[in-house]
């Protein structure tokens, strides 16, 4: 510590650390930047296509396995309270059917075998009508006949009019019993 | 609506070629300084050289803020500080025991002056200056490039111009006080 102040030591480490400092890059080191920068811009621009590229292909899979899986949905049963409601129809309360006459009778059926015929001929289709509506249609069709066929067989009502033709009796051989007719006569 | 795309990319293309060119006259004009600033901290060729292209890497990905830039060379020699205070840190660092060091050199029986004339002073330097504080330790190894002034030491330290002259003055009496240490054991 005594030689602190000593010019020859403070000499020593100005040229020390002169030296220490003194350094020079190898030859070429510009060019060997740029070829680095140029050499990591074709990667970028390689990874970028490859990402363009690979965006699409997945879209295209994607819209193909779509396509795919709307062919082959699977069916499955469905019922009326499993499906959305398309449109919710207010249906009035029954009216005892003893009480109308058979035409009305019959055109309310038709109504209603109408209303659900129409439902599974709307297209396109909200949905393909389940067993339910199809047992429902098959049902109101068989109801409809049935009631065609008792309002054939129905006696006329009372105070209608009818054409009635009279009966003819050929008179028995011999002088039997004559009609009240013949006897009129 | 195309021909104001195709104006629109155009510019672009423009501005990306202007940047391009920029970043080319920046590494033609500060390459070895931002090398040098490199090798100050890690004082490795090979390391320095990579903390160079890292940092023109560093100002391709930031081409669009060159514009705003308005001392280069400074901003470039902090980046290269920076990237290459990172790499010192994550490196393996040798033993740089004060006592090993002055004990080797004491066991080799060199002189000083010898010391100086053959290139391990460089070494012995290095060795004694890894054993500063970090602080005096950056501030020394800038100043060690002739072509740094204070005013930018402060600018890539980024502390005031001040703190720069006072622990240039704390590095240099620490240093001197370890080497005349061993060159003084040298001596005996």
């Amino acid at each position: 510590m005594s030689d602190r102040n000593d010019p020859k030591k403070i000499d020593l480490l100005d040229a020390a650390l002169s030296a220490y400092g003194q350094v020079a890059p190898r030859p070429g080191l510009e060019a060997r930047i740029l070829g680095r920068i140029e050499e990591n811009a074709r990667r970028r621009r390689f990874v970028f296509r490859g990402l363009v590229v690979a965006t699409a292909g997945a879209t295209g899979l994607g819209l193909l396995l779509l396509v795919i899986s709307r062919d082959h949905v699977p069916v499955h049963e469905s019922t009326i309270a499993s499906r959305p409601k398309v449109e919710q129809e207010i249906v009035p309360a029954r009216q005892p059917e003893v009480a109308l006459a058979p035409k009305e009778a019959i055109a309310r059926i038709k109504v209603t075998a109408a209303s659900v015929v129409s439902r599974q001929a709307t297209f396109p289709a909200p949905s393909e009508p389940s067993d339910q509506e199809r047992a429902l249609a098959f049902l109101m069709q068989s109801r409809q006949e049935v009631l065609v066929a008792l309002s054939r067989s129905r006696p006329p009502e009372a105070g209608a009019e009818m054409d009635i033709p009279p009966i003819k009796l050929d008179p028995l051989p011999g002088g039997g019993f004559e009609s009240p007719e013949v006897r009129n006569q | 609506m195309a021909f104001s795309t195709q104006v629109c990319c155009n510019q672009e293309m423009l501005i990306v070629q202007a940047a391009e060119d920029r970043v080319e006259f920046l590494v033609k004009e500060y390459a070895g300084f931002v090398f040098r600033v490199a090798y100050s901290v890690l004082r490795d060729y090979h390391d320095a050289e990579d903390a160079a292209q890292e940092t023109f890497l560093r100002l391709l990905r930031h081409r669009s803020e060159l514009p705003g830039i308005r001392e280069p060379r400074a901003w470039l020699a902090r980046i290269a500080f920076r990237i290459a205070l990172n790499k010192y840190r994550s490196r393996r660092v040798e033993s740089d025991d004060p006592a090993t060091v002055l004990a080797g050199l004491a066991a080799s029986g060199i002189p000083a002056e010898e010391f100086v004339q053959r290139g391990e002073m460089k070494i012995l330097l290095e060795r004694l200056i890894v054993t500063l504080p970090a602080d005096l330790r950056d501030v020394l190894r800038l100043s060690t490039m002739e072509e740094l002034t204070s005013s930018e030491i402060a600018t890539i330290l980024e502390i005031p111009g001040n703190s720069v002259r006072t622990r240039l003055h704390r590095a240099r009496q620490l240093l001197r006080e370890k080497l005349e240490s061993v060159l003084g054991i040298n001596h005996e």
